[in-house]
């Protein structure tokens, strides 16, 4: 697919991340098309900042985003969205749950107006579970179809894969750089702005498979540090091709029904 | 005045001329498989064949005038097709095959598809027959006689893990269970029939399809295994793998040698004699960026680096009639490497220079030792625009397939 050729820093899209205080240290946010992982262990609100990004902009830029989800269910998604002040009757929701009524599932998306695609992959394997399935057939091709498919049915924008980690445990990588290296492409070629969920190893900051850090355009870590006896969330950039970011280390927060990052490391009001 | 140049290079014995695009198509949809050619339809002249991720085999003339097209379709289910290649449902991902099933002196097109069909088509392109296998034909399909009756089979294999062998009107005369998933294709070894499966081993069948042998590789195997005859006569199987080693194996399923790359093998080795010593040398690309050539006991005569992976089978000819053949390879990295098949003599000791100072403990400065090594040497580089699936020989010509479906005629011109 030809892209045009970026002439000037200003004429770089941006999405931007919802965060105040935060997209105003990345040049007003990511660059479209970016593949960005979220890297953190749990509890860092990855899904939902992701959440909270496809939600903003379905409302105010008329965009559509689809969230797949590998583990966490639908439901329970919404669930906690809803709690964080999150008005599911501002953008039409669609959620899948079988892939045999993919198609007709996905025409219910509204053309020229923002949605957000929810497919719960957990709900479909226990569908699918009786279905033969053979050792080439895998989770990740399911995941590149209903990409695929949804891009036919309209002009998506958007994509949260939650998460990379569930995929792994899923599917066999041979070789991960080499099959990794394809799924970017894969989203690359389809210019899909996409935030990859990668959760933090207990054990490790590092993911299982490092490819995919070198392999995305962009890395937002969020961690959880100590801090006297509490615990507070922290946000930082640790790679962000063609932007000026602040690599600084931001507390991180949602109150009044926005998220906030704090800078210079200031911690939250305790 | 570029006359009078060339002259001058092929007195010095360099490479003359340059190659460079005569034609393209663009296809508007991926190509994973590598393509072929062959006179099919009989004229006297070559055909190349292609067949790309959303069904279509194609062939051309020569020079690059479109043939005919023929369009796989399948009807698979939504849950199904879900769990295949993205929009790849009748995807060919493997090179077609071509071979005279109706003794008609033309040549028929075999291809599989990602849903698991195998069609025969004939040399203007229709349909004879489809047969469907359990799951995807990621493999070629290959005519042998498996069963050592004087006829010849089509045998291929699927990633249900059976091995199809059909007679030549499309029909079934046996399956046999390989007990993993195949993509690679199979090969007659003598009276055995070989096949390599997703699982790393490789298996050898006797004519009543019993296993005769297998030999464990670290990874799965997607090359379709090459038969090197050596130079005591003897034959030997050579098959790269996705655990990074090419190996070659004696006819009783033994190691016989491993050679060991820093990335996976995904195509067959060419084998044949790229430098005139009347030896079969192998030659292969790996992950690892590098095109390699070895002899007959798997040591490297050569290597040559790329930028990014090689993932096509190597095609050797002399494409400039220097009486030299050239080892012709696409990479990743969008190029096509021309390479001099006997490599390039690099020195590291020059006499009267360096000698007496890199010879610790000799008092002469003519070497008893290697004073260099044979290195890769790049005749000609050809940029794309895209990703390099595959090469063939077209002729006089070569034929290249981009990973979004150009498909190029690169020509050698004085």
């Amino acid at each position: 697919m030809a892209q045009s050729i970026v002439t000037s820093p200003e004429n770089i899209s941006r999405i931007k991340t919802y965060i105040k205080g935060f997209d105003e240290n990345i040049q007003g946010g990511i660059p479209e098309g970016h593949i960005t992982l979220i890297h953190g262990s749990a509890g860092t609100m990855k899904s939902s900042l992701c959440f909270s990004i496809l939600y903003n902009e379905a409302i105010l830029n008329k965009k559509t985003g689809l969230y797949i989800s590998l583990e966490q269910s639908f439901h329970s998604i919404i669930k906690n969205m809803v709690n964080m002040g999150f008005d599911m009757n501002k953008i039409n929701l669609v959620y899948i749950e079988d892939l045999a009524n993919f198609s007709n599932n996905i025409q219910e998306l509204k053309q020229g107006e923002g949605n957000l695609i929810v497919v719960d992959i957990g709900a479909i394997r226990k569908l699918v579970k009786d279905v033969k399935v053979s050792e080439n057939r895998s989770w990740l091709n399911v995941v590149k179809n209903i990409v695929l498919k949804t891009k036919k049915a309209c002009e998506f924008d958007l994509l949260t894969f939650d998460s990379l980690s569930a995929l792994y445990t899923l599917s066999t990588f041979e070789n991960p750089r080499m099959e990794l290296f394809y799924l970017f492409e894969y989203l690359r070629d389809l210019e899909i702005t996409s935030y990859l969920i990668s959760e933090e190893n207990s054990n490790s900051r590092e993911s299982i498979y490092d490819s995919e850090a070198f392999l995305s355009d962009g890395i937002i870590v969020l961690r959880l540090t100590p801090f006297r006896r509490n615990i507070v969330r922290e946000i930082k950039v640790d790679k962000m091709r063609a932007t000026k970011c602040n690599n600084d280390v931001f507390s991180f927060e949602y109150r009044n029904g926005a998220f906030h990052a704090m800078y210079g490391g200031q911690n939250p009001l305790l | 005045m570029a006359s009078i140049k060339n002259m001058f290079r092929k007195a010095l014995n360099k490479s003359a001329g340059s190659v460079g695009e005569s034609r393209k198509h663009d296809l508007g949809t991926q190509i994973v498989a590598e393509p072929v050619s062959g006179d099919i339809d009989n004229d006297g002249s070559v055909e190349v064949v292609i067949g790309t991720n959303d069904g279509q085999v194609i062939a051309y003339t020569e020079a690059g005038e479109k043939k005919w097209v023929f369009k796989a379709s399948a009807d698979v289910g939504e849950v199904e097709e879900m769990f295949m290649e993205a929009g790849s449902v009748n995807s060919i991902d493997s090179k077609p095959f071509l071979f005279d099933i109706n003794n008609d002196g033309k040549h028929e097109v075999l291809v599989g598809t990602q849903s698991g069909m195998v069609y025969a088509i004939d040399s203007k392109g229709k349909n004879i027959w489809s047969y469907k296998a359990g799951d995807a034909v990621k493999g070629s399909v290959n005519a042998l006689d498996a069963d050592n009756d004087g006829k010849k089979e089509l045998v291929f294999g699927s990633s249900d893990g059976n091995i199809y062998m059909l007679d030549m009107k499309g029909k079934l005369k046996k399956k046999i269970n390989a007990g993993a998933g195949i993509e690679s294709t199979p090969v007659k070894f003598g009276e055995l029939m070989i096949i390599c499966t997703s699982r790393g081993d490789i298996l050898a069948y006797n004519p009543e399809g019993d296993r005769e042998w297998s030999y464990k590789a670290g990874n799965r195997i997607t090359a379709e295994p090459n038969i090197l005859r050596t130079r005591s006569g003897e034959e030997k199987i050579v098959v790269g793998s996705t655990d990074n080693n090419m190996y070659c194996l004696n006819k009783d399923g033994t190691l016989n040698w491993v050679f060991e790359t820093k990335g996976a093998i995904y195509s067959k080795a060419e084998i044949t004699d790229i430098n005139n010593d009347k030896e079969e040398e192998i030659i292969f690309g790996s992950c690892d960026n590098y095109i390699y050539a070895l002899d007959e006991e798997g040591k490297r005569l050569w290597s040559y680096e790329t930028d990014f992976w090689i993932i096509g089978t190597p095609v050797v000819m002399d494409i400039d009639d220097d009486g030299k053949k050239e080892v012709i390879i696409g990479s990743y990295d969008n190029n096509i490497y021309v390479l001099a098949g006997e490599g390039m003599y690099s020195m590291e000791y020059i006499p009267g220079l360096s000698g007496i100072t890199a010879q610790e403990g000799s008092y002469s400065d003519i070497s008893t030792q290697t004073p260099g090594e044979v290195i890769g040497k790049n005749l000609w580089l050809i940029r794309l625009e895209d990703i390099v699936i595959g090469c063939c020989q077209a002729g006089k010509n070569i034929l290249a397939e981009t990973k979004n479906g150009s498909v190029i005629w690169l020509q050698h011109k004085y």
